[in-house]
């Protein structure tokens, strides 16, 4: 099984230098999630509010 | 005790099976919880946002009182609620409110926030009774539709069977959802079905504002029709891809050609919407189709694998552009070229193909063959990609080898192409 982690690279995802892994969130309803406290979650939380723009990215394509 | 977050394991075969562009139902079953995870991501950072106390006490509490909305909307059937909370316009709308600037922009990009409450109630069937504030006398439902209330404010009332919403001061208004979204009532517009599939004709400016909308309004019969055509098109050539596309496409938002030409797009954060101005054929519309899925399977795809550690300072030439292109861009558009060279492939080969479609379609599969096969040598040089990035490379370099090879075509395929491919 491969695993989000890369060997050599264990903090990178999407080729984001930095960037963390993504928890798995299944099973988490959203009156959980304001309180759920882990790690990894705080961690992808933390990397999108430090850039909420890369989330904008756009695949644009032309005829 | 709330549980912990889990971590994901990718398969490698399901690593090679998306990296030929032909995955399982298993492999989209985590594709699917990927989404979903990221989607949860997105919403517990707009919660910390919300926190850090930016916004004006008014704008503070209709954010709590619509995400307690939210919470009771999903709690009878949390699955069901994922239909809705993971619509593309949803994470769309998300990504608008992490970058509205300020507390004004933030507090008019919360605003759809219960509209989606509403939404996810239609889906699970919960009960809710409050009232909404419109935006200029309109209650927007996103992936649902939009009510011309006409009125400053909606009271909501929905249960198992579905949901009224009653103008406050203008009840002559008043609709009744149907949990299909479907509604009675004046002012009632809901998004139309793409025929064939659960996907939407996203045309009602229910989604978010990072795509320009198209404008005047589009021609929803003429989208529908040529939508039919699409997949018809597909389903003659390629059963299995077509099949995909109806599975899979939850949104089609017509859209005005952007800067630089682009005629269509796939926003990382709504995968599997296809954002996209009217292709002038069917043939045209199918390409965009299994392009820009391809697109959004390595979006989600991306977000559970490495694939690379480029951080873009560096780019590169790619045959189907004239700007250089970071090598995330080279990696998507390898992606999305090949799902068309397989495409093509299927077409050239298929049993009973008339001499001249065998000839055009195996010169558009030529085209994009070379296309892939000179972006593929810029990857496996690029030094740039991880382990598990070198072998997705790898696999699709052996799928664009296999393509081309004829008669291995598993698939029944009918001569339902003329020459300009569109459907007969």
């Amino acid at each position: 099984m491969l695993e989000q982690r890369v060997a050599g690279s264990a903090a990178q995802v999407g080729g984001i230098p930095g960037s963390p892994v993504l928890p798995d969130l299944t099973g988490v309803d959203l009156r959980t999630l304001p309180y759920l406290d882990d790690a990894a979650l705080t961690a992808a939380v933390e990397d999108v509010l430090r850039c909420p723009g890369s989330f904008t990215d756009m695949w644009k394509d032309s005829e | 005790m709330a549980p912990a977050a889990g971590a994901f394991r990718v398969p490698p075969d399901t690593l090679l099976r998306i990296a030929a562009t032909r995955q399982r139902s298993c492999d989209l079953d985590l594709l699917h919880a990927a989404l979903h995870s990221r989607r949860l991501v997105l919403f517990k950072a707009l919660l910390a946002r919300v926190g850090r106390g930016e916004l004006p006490p008014a704008a503070r509490a209709a954010f709590d009182r619509d995400w307690r909305l939210l919470e009771l909307a999903e709690s009878p059937a949390p699955a069901a609620a994922r239909r809705l909370l993971d619509y593309p316009a949803v994470g769309g709308w998300i990504v608008d409110a992490l970058n509205a600037p300020g507390p004004d922009g933030l507090t008019a990009a919360l605003h759809p926030l219960g509209g989606i409450a509403v939404g996810t109630a239609l889906r699970t069937g919960a009960r809710l009774d409050t009232v909404l504030p419109t935006a200029g006398g309109r209650l927007v439902l996103p992936g649902v539709g939009a009510q011309d209330a006409r009125a400053a404010r909606v009271r909501v009332r929905s249960g198992p069977h579905g949901t009224l919403l009653t103008p406050v001061g203008n009840s002559a208004r008043s609709v009744f959802l149907r949990p299909d979204g479907r509604g009675a009532g004046a002012g009632w517009s809901c998004l139309a079905v793409l025929p064939g599939s659960a996907g939407r004709l996203d045309d009602l400016g229910t989604g978010h504002t990072l795509v320009p909308d198209a404008a005047p309004r589009p021609d929803r019969a003429a989208w529908l029709t040529r939508w039919r055509a699409a997949v018809a098109l597909l389903a003659s050539a390629d059963p299995w891809r077509a099949a995909e596309v109806t599975r899979l496409v939850r949104s089609v938002v017509p859209m005005t050609p952007a800067g630089g030409g682009a005629s269509s797009g796939t926003l990382r954060a709504a995968p599997w919407a296809v954002h996209t101005a009217l292709p002038d054929t069917a043939r045209r519309f199918a390409e965009v189709l299994v392009h820009e899925l391809a697109h959004s399977k390595l979006a989600v795809l991306a977000d559970l694998v490495a694939l690379h550690h480029a951080d873009g300072s560096a780019v590169h030439h790619v045959p189907w552009r004239k700007d250089p292109r970071p090598l995330d861009g080279v990696l998507q558009g390898t992606y999305a070229h090949l799902a068309l060279a397989d495409l093509w492939s299927r077409v050239a080969e298929r049993p009973g193909a008339t001499p001249a479609a065998r000839h055009v379609a195996r010169a558009r599969r030529e085209e994009y063959r070379a296309q892939v096969a000179d972006a593929l040598t810029v990857l496996l040089d690029s030094h740039q990609l991880t382990e598990h990035g070198v072998r997705f490379t790898v696999s699709m370099k052996q799928h664009l080898t296999s393509l081309g090879r004829g008669s291995n075509s598993p698939y029944a395929l009918s001569d339902s192409l003329s020459g300009d491919g569109d459907v007969r």
